[in-house]
């Protein structure tokens, strides 16, 4: 595969649309060709900025100045004008249009909402299915869906403008990589450690509760040390999210209940710039 | 309708089709302007800010029919399947559209003085 022949991949490679021989080609090539390197990391910042488009609402006046204009407009470049004069066809067209507008946008925001939800679900699922049996490739999905990458903590500290929470006490967990995710819901922070047993723990830190992550896997409320804690079996591991300071963390990997309790204690103690991972 | 998924490019493709002929019956009629601008967003950070700002820009200089295949891409997140049913053209079509809406838009951001 050559620049000029990828041309006609490069799209469907960046919207993963492409079959499996068809993308190592083009990986193959990109591997060497730092043109094209270059332009597929151009859509990815455009889908990025795309993503965090948004419709303002309509400032207060707007609309009773559009139907002020129309009632104004005398013109009439169809002949839509009857022959007393009426311009109420047109208005009732106008009114029509703006109904249909109105109600377009209406089901996109409510569409778009749940979509991106249900989008978020769906690859927060596949991230959980692969974890246990291999959280390096479980680590990956989630990274691409969400343009992750790694970062210090006080690179995360910077970008999100808090400190990340680490474990202050209890077990032995050893930091191996902090990233920042670009999530539809906010920009959150992963932290995977090393658990004593070998086994890998994620820690995520983001702005609200998002019960879409688990959203097809049966969950439990509880309460933990006294805190309140939202519970989901990941296979033969738990996930628990609780509210910690202003911000909520959800761990992936606990073994069982009295871990998720052992560990949201040792989160709970004091954030990033006072403690540290060991 | 928003759970049955088969609806879906149906209603895609109704909106769309609207869509596109105000597009063309807009530029045959007179355009009056209208003196306000989208509420504030200056508590944003200014780099998301402005490349949002000059996105929308490069979006509203963008031919309809590629904008329209981008932002059902990647606003709505529709696949290339549903993208062919809902624009009625083949998915290699789709693929290419948004080769060119992409392109487009890098070159237009370009000249817009973000170095993509």
């Amino acid at each position: 595969m050559n620049c000029s022949s990828l041309q006609h991949y490069l799209s469907a490679y960046h919207d993963d649309e492409l079959a499996p021989d068809e993308r190592a080609e083009v990986e193959a090539h990109l591997e060497s060709c730092e043109h094209c390197a270059a332009k597929l990391a151009a859509f990815r910042e455009i889908s990025r900025v795309a993503a965090e488009l948004h419709d303002p609402a309509a400032p207060l006046g707007m609309w009773e100045e559009i139907q002020a204009k129309l009632q104004r407009e005398r013109r009439t470049p169809y002949g839509w004008r009857n022959a007393a004069g009426s311009l109420a066809p047109r208005r009732l067209l106008a009114t029509a249009a703006l109904v249909f507008v109105a109600i377009a946008a209406a089901l996109g925001i409510w569409r778009y909402s749940s979509d991106e939800h249900r989008q978020m679900g769906i690859a927060f699922n596949r991230f959980l299915e692969e974890f246990n049996a291999n959280p390096a490739a479980a680590q990956r999905i989630l990274l691409a869906k969400y343009e992750g990458r790694q970062v210090s903590t006080a690179e995360a500290a910077h970008e999100l403008r808090y400190h990340p929470r680490l474990p202050a006490q209890g077990p032995t967990l050893q930091l191996e990589g902090m990233y920042v995710l670009q999530m539809p819901c906010c920009k959150c922070v992963e932290s995977l450690y090393r658990q004593q047993d070998g086994t890998t723990l994620a820690v995520f830190e983001h702005d609200d509760e998002e019960p879409a992550w688990f959203s097809e896997r049966p969950a439990i409320r509880a309460h933990c040390n006294g805190v309140p804690a939202h519970l989901v079996q990941v296979d033969n591991r738990l996930a628990a999210t609780w509210k910690c300071g202003q911000r909520y963390l959800t761990l992936v990997g606990a073994r069982d209940l009295n871990q998720v309790a052992e560990l949201m204690h040792c989160f709970e103690g004091s954030p990033a710039h006072s403690s540290q991972a060991r | 309708m928003a759970d049955d998924r088969s609806s879906r490019p149906w209603f895609y493709r109704l909106t769309v089709n609207e869509c596109l002929q105000f597009l063309r019956r807009e530029r045959r009629q007179p355009r009056e302007q209208l003196a306000y601008e989208p509420d504030d967003r200056s508590a944003e950070k200014p780099d998301a800010l402005q490349h949002r700002e000059l996105l929308e820009r490069a979006l509203a200089q963008l031919d309809p029919e590629l904008r329209s295949v981008f932002l059902l891409r990647e606003i709505e997140g529709l696949s290339y399947k549903e993208l062919a049913e809902a624009l009625g053209i083949v998915e290699g079509t789709v693929a290419s559209r948004l080769h060119r809406a992409r392109t487009e838009l890098q070159e237009l951001l370009r000249e817009l003085g973000w170095e993509l």
